[in-house]
């Protein structure tokens, strides 16, 4: 592992990215908004399925989550030149792992909730209809899992070195 | 019909008293102008009134018809146009901030000095558990991706995404985006104390607490035009002001999240 973090580091992208301030700045700022857009699009079908806001149809509010995707393509690319950056100082961070886990358990969830069907059975449900169980249960698991990833994301340079 | 019987017929009509949207005040200006002709010219009564209240009734001219798509490229153009607007702006002001900083770390206000010295931001420093300045700045993301993402979400629909949700439907969205911005204003006055002086001096931060109230205030904008057309007013008179206010929600956001994360890594 620390060899392919020493040779990213030493890769002409990682000196463009950690020799130009702006790069950094601005991604920083894109991830934010990313984010933003990520938790808004998706937390708002989730907030549908567990009937926190349930007077929109759900059709409706799963049409947006193709926005969270845009939101999470523009973190993924941002992510990655924050790490091809300065991969030494996630490769061993503690913080980083929790976070790409709590990520890969995220996309786990989102992939289970439109194979297994759920996502099909709930398409139909008119404003105000109540939800199956299992779709809570998805948007539970959703959101507590998104907010991991917020919370690990904050704390990589508290649990870790990284800025 | 008399023009007597019909001004007083429209202006007295609770119909009229309830909601005040463009086409009354069209009607109430046709009217003026059929009396004004009446007078000044001596028309015809009923020619002049059939006239002039026919061009005022007549639906607008819809702008806006089958151009959705133009309206996001123009959002979406402009969105990053402003990114990187805020980016260059940022960029001078930072290095102004660096000028000014000998200045100002000479003279730091008493009530900053106190602010930063309460066991409450010292606390908050000097913390080392989850509880103290990590978890705050963790809560204080979250506030911001729920009040953020609760505001794009509004935006998203009123320039025409998702357009399965009815308008009024959109209304219970405001109460998470409330909640998020008290989260974050709590938050915010913690991390602020535990730094007081140092943020206090940081241009960038003013800058970032400026957009801040220009997006709280397009947000509560949006929320009072939303319950006007949700109360019966039609939403065609209002949809122009929510797409400017919804691109307007957007690029304000986008720059206090730019700022905020540049005052991060200015001081």
């Amino acid at each position: 592992m620390d060899a392919f973090a020493l040779w990213v580091k030493s890769t002409d992208l990682s000196w463009l990215v950690t020799h130009h301030a702006w790069v950094w700045a601005t991604c920083e700022a894109l991830h934010f908004i990313g984010m933003s857009i990520l938790f808004g699009c998706v937390g708002a079908l989730d907030l549908r399925m567990l009937g926190w806001w349930k007077s929109p149809p759900v059709a409706g509010v799963n049409s947006l989550v193709r926005w969270g995707a845009l939101g999470f393509v523009i973190n993924m690319v941002t992510g990655v030149v924050f790490f091809v950056g300065e991969p030494l100082q996630y490769i061993d961070n503690p913080a980083f792992r929790f976070k790409m886990l709590f990520l890969f358990l995220a996309g786990w969830n989102v992939l289970l909730f439109y194979v297994t069907g759920v996502a099909d059975q709930v398409e139909s449900l008119e404003p105000h209809d109540d939800t199956p169980f299992s779709a809570k249960v998805f948007a539970g698991t959703s959101l507590i899992l998104w907010v991991g990833v917020i919370f690990f994301g904050r704390m990589l340079p508290y649990l870790g070195n990284s800025f | 019909m008399t023009i007597k019987d019909g001004h007083v017929g429209l202006r007295g009509s609770p119909r009229a008293q309830s909601r005040k949207s463009a086409s009354d005040d069209a009607i109430d200006r046709a009217i003026d102008e059929t009396i004004r002709r009446y007078f000044m010219r001596h028309e015809p009564t009923a020619q002049a009134y059939a006239r002039v209240l026919g061009a005022a009734q007549r639906p607008p001219v819809s702008k806006r018809g089958g151009s959705t798509v133009r309206s996001w490229i123009v959002g979406l153009a402009s969105a990053a146009a402003a990114m990187l607007l805020v980016n260059v702006a940022l960029q001078f002001l930072g290095v102004a901030a660096a000028h000014a900083a000998p200045d100002t770390s000479g003279r730091t206000s008493l009530f900053l000095l106190w602010l930063s010295s309460t066991g409450l931001a010292r606390w908050v420093n000097e913390s080392e558990t989850v509880f103290g300045y990590s978890g705050i700045l963790f809560l204080h993301t979250l506030g911001l991706a729920v009040t953020v993402g609760a505001s794009i979400v509004v935006d998203l629909r009123m320039l025409g995404a998702a357009s399965r949700i009815s308008v009024a439907a959109l209304l219970p969205l405001f109460r998470y985006m409330w909640v998020g911005f008290a989260i974050n204003a709590v938050s915010g006055a913690l991390l602020f104390a535990a730094d007081a002086p140092r943020k206090a001096a940081n241009p960038l931060f003013e800058f970032k607490l400026a957009l801040i109230a220009i997006g709280v205030a397009v947000m509560a904008l949006m929320e009072r035009q939303l319950l006007q057309a949700e109360s019966g007013a039609s939403l065609t008179a209002s949809q122009p002001r929510l797409n400017r206010l919804a691109i307007a929600s957007l690029l304000i956001w986008a720059a206090a999240i730019a700022a905020g994360r540049l005052v991060a890594y200015t001081f």
